[in-house]
């Protein structure tokens, strides 16, 4: 691969992706009702993309594991915040485990616990996956979803089992949203360009030149798995306050592709093509939905069968991937031109 | 007891049939097929959709519809994106198998269809005072069948060897002559008849298919690949043997806790994984990097 | 007429260019030796003659036909076999399927089991281990093997990838002398080696690369004279 990524850091390479998320942020998501909450999941999807960068896009190991982090993330976030009458009601019958039912605190108290948890669960998990290499990685990744899809979708002891737990207090303001998005970029940013984030990106290169460098690769992997499963908690803990809801379901096998193919879509190995990635797929998503519902876009009536849209989403990443297996974005960050002052 | 010994034994045999039909392609090409399960799956609609024709003519069509998907994934996807960094190709097949499975939910519903394929294979009979049910023992004669026909194919005639060494290296077999295209449309032609023969058994069993029939087979087999061993056909159809065995034991064995089978086989997939990285078959140094 | 002709070929792997004009003929029947110090490409080369990867400039004719850029799969089948580095042989396959991997590669499918019985004579130690497992023969066995394999497509030329690799000093006696018969036999060989003494006595003609050029072209004659062989090697002054 000829793309290593940025490692100096550069403040028209961190702030290009920030200016364009808070320009798509301010003209998309204040456009309509329904607009709003688009983008509000936008960026919920987008901070997800942003962990998997980190992990995935530095490392090159692929990783369908960070769905559980997401999945637990979102858990905690939910149970945290959601009434206690209605965790107490929609739940009882279900026996939910008692000690489960009376804690209670603020959003976001509750956002920076999922992402602690999150990485708390990475960092046992990860003692065991970063020991493994290629396919076994991604397998025993791919066993870390299920084994966490599997227990929370069938265990009512602990959550709402196959059912929705409804009630999760919103976040109806775009900016606190796109305020947590931002963070999560500079957080990505700086891990990015730091010795991590430069060594990681070594070790996918060349993984026979790293360890006779003196670099641990299973030090510098676990470090990043850990990190990445924070953002992915974060992640889902936002989610579940812009859908209101937890549901095990969503945090599965589509979310995972979805996710992961957004990412790939972009261009694993920037921020730029984390964000290009998110909103392509969104927006060709949104466009696809108004014309199955025969909505007109852009003043444009053109009607599609009902259920193809999904099809052609996904056919569109395939042709992504045929014509340009770097994504979009090929790797390269996106910088706001420099100011050249005559004088 | 002796049921369900039966099967175990018989999960097992087909998920190796799966795991083959995996094994096969990521062989030639190093990829991870995803959406072998919707070659599963379309040849489980074609039975279902041609079950009053007579079964022998019913199973020819099913083999040339999952064939020709098969060579058409190749023909269309695969064969552009050879050579390309295997985790892009996985991501690509699991692409590619979200389509499929769309396009079947448009041809063929959300809803499952359903149809007797082969009725006079259900039921039960007896040994010896015990009930034992058809379908378990025709599984376990279609898949030994089908194995040894396998592993013919494989060890003893010119297109096996030509396999056996593509696999191992496949820039050095194409140096002795061995033709790239025509391997590897023959290796996805292979894991089409494979995936022919595991829906035929599967649909004895359950006739009730929807756009997302083969995929748990086709993830359990997956991971049974891993866990033989990837780098040969004997060790993926192992893996998938011991994952079809141990999923079957473990719902016996835990009764009411059978729901987190799941969790217990993956649990143990990653122990193997930790133990041997290579897989059970392994020879140690053979760390493929995808 | 030449049976084989590179011409100001340019070949590399990705942006890199490593080999960047090497031209050289060879005659039916005879031999020619590509010497020059490690990393300069001499692998690059074959590789591009024989399609495993493709060249970026100039042309390869061979019996007449460019080829230059066809897969190695049909380059095999013009007659042009080559026995690559460190001999890649099928490990975990045995003697036997070895060589019989190698008449995939045959224009002509009749006549294989002669061929494969040609092969026998010529390294009667390949009979006696004909069904263990490949990777259990020695180094010169392996090497003995890898040469037959690639002798039953019938080559009209052979191209070997330092043949003396890894091989103890009367091994690699023991491998020049059948290359030797092989070219008795009619076919053609081009034979990189690190060790430029070694081919230099041995081919009629040997060319030296480095900078991805050739810098001069050796006669058994220079192999004598060891200055004018390390002059050429290593470059003027130094």
């Amino acid at each position: 691969m000829k793309h290593s990524g940025v490692t100096k850091f550069s403040i028209q390479n961190l702030l290009g992706p920030i200016i364009i998320l808070i320009l798509l942020t301010h003209f998309v998501g204040g456009a309509s009702t329904s607009l709003q909450l688009i983008t509000q999941s936008a960026l919920c999807l987008f901070v997800m993309v942003l962990a998997l960068q980190v992990f995935v896009g530095n490392s090159g190991v692929l990783s369908f594991g960070h769905g559980a982090f997401a999945l637990i993330g979102s858990y905690v976030s939910a149970m945290l915040t959601a009434p206690v009458n209605i965790k107490d009601n929609a739940l009882a019958m279900n026996q939910l485990w008692e000690p489960l039912i009376s804690p209670q605190v603020n959003i976001y108290v509750a956002l920076v616990i999922s992402a602690a948890v999150s990485a708390l669960v990475a960092a046992i998990t990860g003692v065991f996956l970063m020991r493994l290499n290629g396919l076994a990685a991604g397998i025993a990744t791919f066993a870390l979803l299920g084994v966490a899809y599997n227990v929370f979708f069938n265990n009512k002891k602990i959550g709402p089992g196959s059912q929705a737990l409804p009630g999760v207090p919103l976040i109806e303001n775009n900016w606190i949203l796109l305020l947590l998005a931002v963070i999560s970029i500079i957080i990505v940013y700086f891990i990015n360009i730091s010795k991590i984030g430069r060594t990681l990106r070594a070790t996918r290169e060349d993984a026979m030149a790293a360890p006779a460098l003196g670099i641990s690769i299973f030090k510098v992997r676990l470090i990043a798995f850990i990190l990445s499963g924070a953002i992915a908690g974060l992640a889902g803990g936002m989610y579940s306050h812009v859908a209101g809801t937890f549901q095990v379901q969503d945090y599965y096998l589509e979310f995972t592709f979805i996710t992961l193919s957004m990412l790939i879509v972009g261009g694993s190995a920037s921020i730029w093509g984390a964000l290009v990635g998110t909103f392509t797929i969104t927006a060709i998503g949104q466009v696809l939905l108004m014309m199955e519902q025969d909505l007109p876009v852009f003043g444009i009536q053109v009607q599609i069968p009902l259920g193809s849209r999904a099809v052609i989403i996904a056919l569109t990443f395939v042709v992504v991937l045929l014509w340009r297996s770097g994504g979009i974005t090929n790797g390269k960050e996106f910088r706001i031109p420099k100011l050249k002052r005559k004088s | 007891m002796v049921q369900s010994i039966l099967d175990a034994i018989s999960l097992g045999g087909l998920y190796s049939l799966a795991a083959l039909g995996l094994g096969l392609v990521f062989g030639v090409m190093r990829l991870v097929n995803f959406a072998h399960a919707e070659l599963i799956t379309i040849a489980a609609y074609t039975l279902v959709l041609t079950a009053q024709f007579p079964l022998a003519l019913s199973l020819i069509f099913t083999v040339l519809v999952t064939v020709f998907v098969a060579l058409l994934m190749e023909f269309s996807v695969y064969r552009r994106l050879r050579g390309v960094n295997p985790a892009v190709m996985l991501i690509a097949s699991f692409g590619l198998s979200i389509v499929l499975q769309r396009v079947y939910e448009l041809m063929f519903g959300a809803l499952p269809r359903s149809a007797a394929v082969a009725p006079f294979l259900r039921g039960d009979f007896k040994v010896a005072g015990l009930s034992i049910t058809i379908s378990s023992v025709i599984t376990i004669v279609l898949t030994i069948t089908i194995l040894l026909a396998m592993g013919y194919l494989v060890e003893k005639t010119s297109l096996g060897l030509q396999l056996r060494a593509a696999s191992a290296d496949f820039k050095t077999a194409r140096l002795l002559g061995v033709r790239s295209n025509r391997l590897i449309s023959a290796a996805f032609g292979l894991s089409g008849v494979l995936a022919a023969c595991v829906a035929l058994i599967l649909v004895i069993q359950n006739p009730q298919i929807s756009p997302y029939y083969g995929l748990n087979i086709t993830i359990l087999s997956l991971v049974g690949i891993v866990i033989g061993g990837i780098a040969s056909l004997r060790g993926a159809a192992l893996g998938g043997f011991i994952v079809g065995v141990v999923l079957s034991s473990l719902n016996t064995l835990l009764g009411n806790g059978r729901v987190y089978a799941y969790s217990w086989l993956f649990i143990l997939v990653l122990v193997i994984l930790l133990v041997r990285p290579g897989g059970l078959l392994s020879k140690g140094s053979e760390l493929e990097r995808v | 007429m030449a049976l084989l002709e590179v011409t100001n070929l340019v070949a590399g792997y990705g942006k890199v260019e490593v080999i960047s004009d090497v031209s050289f003929t060879l005659e039916p029947g005879k031999s020619i030796g590509i010497v020059g110090p490690n990393g300069v490409g001499k692998s690059t080369l074959l590789q591009a003659i024989a399609g495993g990867i493709a060249p970026k400039g100039g042309s390869i004719i061979f019996d007449g036909k460019n080829i230059a850029g066809k897969k190695p799969e049909d380059i095999v089948r013009l007659g042009l076999s080559l026995v690559p580095e460190g001999r890649q042989i099928f490990s975990g396959l045995s003697v036997k399927e070895n060589l019989a991997l190698g008449l995939t590669g045959r224009r002509n499918k009749k006549g294989a089991n002669e061929a494969i019985l040609k092969m026998r004579e010529l390294f009667p130690v390949l009979s006696t281990h004909e069904n263990h497992q490949a990777g259990m023969l020695s180094g010169g066995q392996q090497q003995q093997l890898a040469i037959a394999r690639a002798l039953i497509s019938e080559p009209k030329v052979l191209l070997l990838d330092e043949p003396s690799l890894g091989l103890a000093p009367t091994v690699i006696t023991d491998v020049f002398e059948r290359l030797q018969e092989i070219i008795g036999m009619g076919t053609a060989v081009v034979i990189v080696e690190q060790r430029a003494n070694l081919v230099t006595s041995f081919a009629e003609k040997t060319i030296v690369i480095r900078d991805g050029k050739v810098q001069a072209t050796l006669t058994p004659a220079d192999a004598a004279n060891s200055e004018s062989l390390q002059r050429s090697y290593f470059g003027a002054g130094e």
